[in-house]
């Protein structure tokens, strides 16, 4: 097997694994056994996992399956990527729930579909929350959701933030929210389902009538909340805007920049702080964007295509030598 | 009794209801009718069948799945990931019989058996990063740097863990 880059061959190694010896229907046979995350982090082990998780939509049917869940829209797709991954990004976008080992909340859509796939641990532990249930009857769906993430910062610590990551992908699945809760809508729960769900409600509107007095209490504490939020959101707006006029000066694509990983954690950290990117830090961020070094001058380039090219272009000579 | 010959020429001697747990034997002894001839199993080598013969007489006398229930039952499996203690405790073996089990059960045709391997192969992944499993099953990263930063990038919201 090959793959084509812009200016060099790339031979496939052959893996000789007691697990690539198994016949792509026993691989699917593992994949249907395991959850969301397990297939999201398989996906980076080798190419052969990476392309059946990709195409064989089983594996994904399954996982929603075993967690209650309506089977994924197949209409359901932001960018052309695989709608499995935009169905789970929606549910269960953010990290992994320090409570129930589930993935948490990072995209707001809805807290009430969140909660239902959590486990009943999580559940109590969400419900047990008073500061929770101050403003519920006053917020919007989006808010609440804000609200239950400050909420919760003590329950799941490595929580992400709404803004870093999710704001710029939030706008365009807009769209495939609706799309989703169109179709959630016409689903048949079955009554089991439908069963928990009511009790679910149930119980929530008794916490609610039970918490009442903190809403007085926990005023202070949305306030401050809502405040820090509000400059957090400018601070972050600001900092992609400085990061954005870099990036135009340096001549480097700014999508590429939002998209590595590290950079996004220290412009993360600089929102977090709600403290200005400076031009020092910018040039400490190059470095991790510019990651692939020329073999024979160690000059960074983003990818290795831009490399060979530039090897072509200056080291021919010497390569040859 | 039935006469089992596996790929390294060793000879079985079971019970029929222990060996009716699969289902290409059941069906190959109902075509075959009563015989003293043996019945070869080119694809099982001999410590792998006597495993597989140790879990069909630990399972022996629990209803076989008949076709009508065989779908839901397999649905009913997928969706949990717990395995019996006597199962756990009959799986821990080396990673390469674990897998030759797998092969086994497929080839046989032992449904449970595989969803007990299908379903420890799981648990071994859960909650390792790709570079923990890549060495757990010695897999070799045989992504181009291009393809692997396409998958970050289409994951870069999984990857705020």
């Amino acid at each position: 097997m090959s793959a084509t880059g812009g200016s060099y061959i790339y031979f496939r190694p052959v893996q000789h694994t007691q697990i690539h010896r198994l016949k792509e229907e026993l691989i699917i046979e593992i994949l249907n056994r395991c959850g969301p995350t397990c297939l999201f982090t398989l996906r980076f082990v080798c190419y052969s996992f990476c392309k059946t998780i990709a195409t064989k939509i089983s594996c994904w049917d399954s996982t929603f399956a075993r967690l209650g869940l309506p089977p994924c829209p197949s209409e359901l797709s932001v960018l052309g990527k695989v709608p499995q991954l935009c169905y789970t990004n929606i549910l269960f976008a953010g990290g992994l729930c320090e409570c129930c080992e589930k993935m948490t909340i990072g995209t707001p859509v809805s807290v009430s579909l969140r909660i239902w796939t959590c486990s009943d641990e999580c559940k109590k532990r969400v419900f047990a929350n008073k500061a929770l249930f101050t403003k519920l009857d006053e917020l919007s769906d989006s808010e609440i959701e804000l609200s239950l993430r400050t909420a919760l910062k003590d329950i799941v610590p490595h929580h992400p933030h709404p803004e870093h990551g999710v704001l710029f992908r939030t706008s365009q699945l807009e769209a495939a929210r609706d799309r989703f809760y169109r179709v959630l809508n016409t689903h048949q729960i079955d009554p089991a389902e439908q069963e928990d769900m009511a009790s679910l409600l149930r119980d929530w509107e008794a916490q609610k009538q039970e918490t009442a007095e903190y809403q007085l209490i926990n005023a202070d504490f949305m306030a401050r909340a809502d405040a820090y939020l509000a400059n957090r959101r400018q601070i972050t707006q600001d900092n992609f805007q400085i990061l954005h006029r870099f990036c135009r000066e340096d001549k480097i694509n700014f999508r590429d920049v939002c998209a590595t990983l590290a950079v996004r954690r220290v412009v993360e950290s600089f929102n977090m702080d709600l403290t200005k990117l400076d031009l020092r830090t910018w040039y400490t961020i190059r470095n991790l964007v510019f990651s692939i070094p020329c073999p024979t001058c160690q000059r960074l380039f983003l990818n290795t295509q831009d490399m060979h090219a530039h090897v072509a272009t200056y080291h021919r000579r010497e390569n040859a030598d | 009794m039935v006469l089992l010959v596996t790929s390294d020429n060793e000879q079985f001697t079971t019970e029929k209801d222990i060996v009716e747990r699969s289902v290409l034997i059941k069906n190959m002894l109902e075509d075959v009718g009563e015989s003293d001839q043996p019945i070869p199993l080119p694809n099982v080598s001999s410590s792998v069948l006597k495993k597989v013969l140790e879990y069909c007489e630990h399972h022996r006398g629990e209803p076989l799945p008949t076709a009508d229930s065989e779908q839901s039952q397999d649905e009913t499996r997928k969706r949990t990931t717990d395995i019996s203690e006597w199962d756990q405790k009959f799986i821990t073996v080396d990673q390469e019989m674990l897998f030759e089990i797998i092969l086994a059960a497929n080839y046989l045709d032992i449904k449970s058996l595989l969803d007990v391997g299908c379903k420890t192969v799981a648990n071994m992944i859960k909650g390792k990063t790709p570079e923990e499993i890549r060495k757990l099953f010695n897999i070799v990263n045989d992504f181009t740097p291009e393809e692997e930063a396409q998958i970050k990038k289409e994951n870069e919201w999984a990857e705020d863990r």
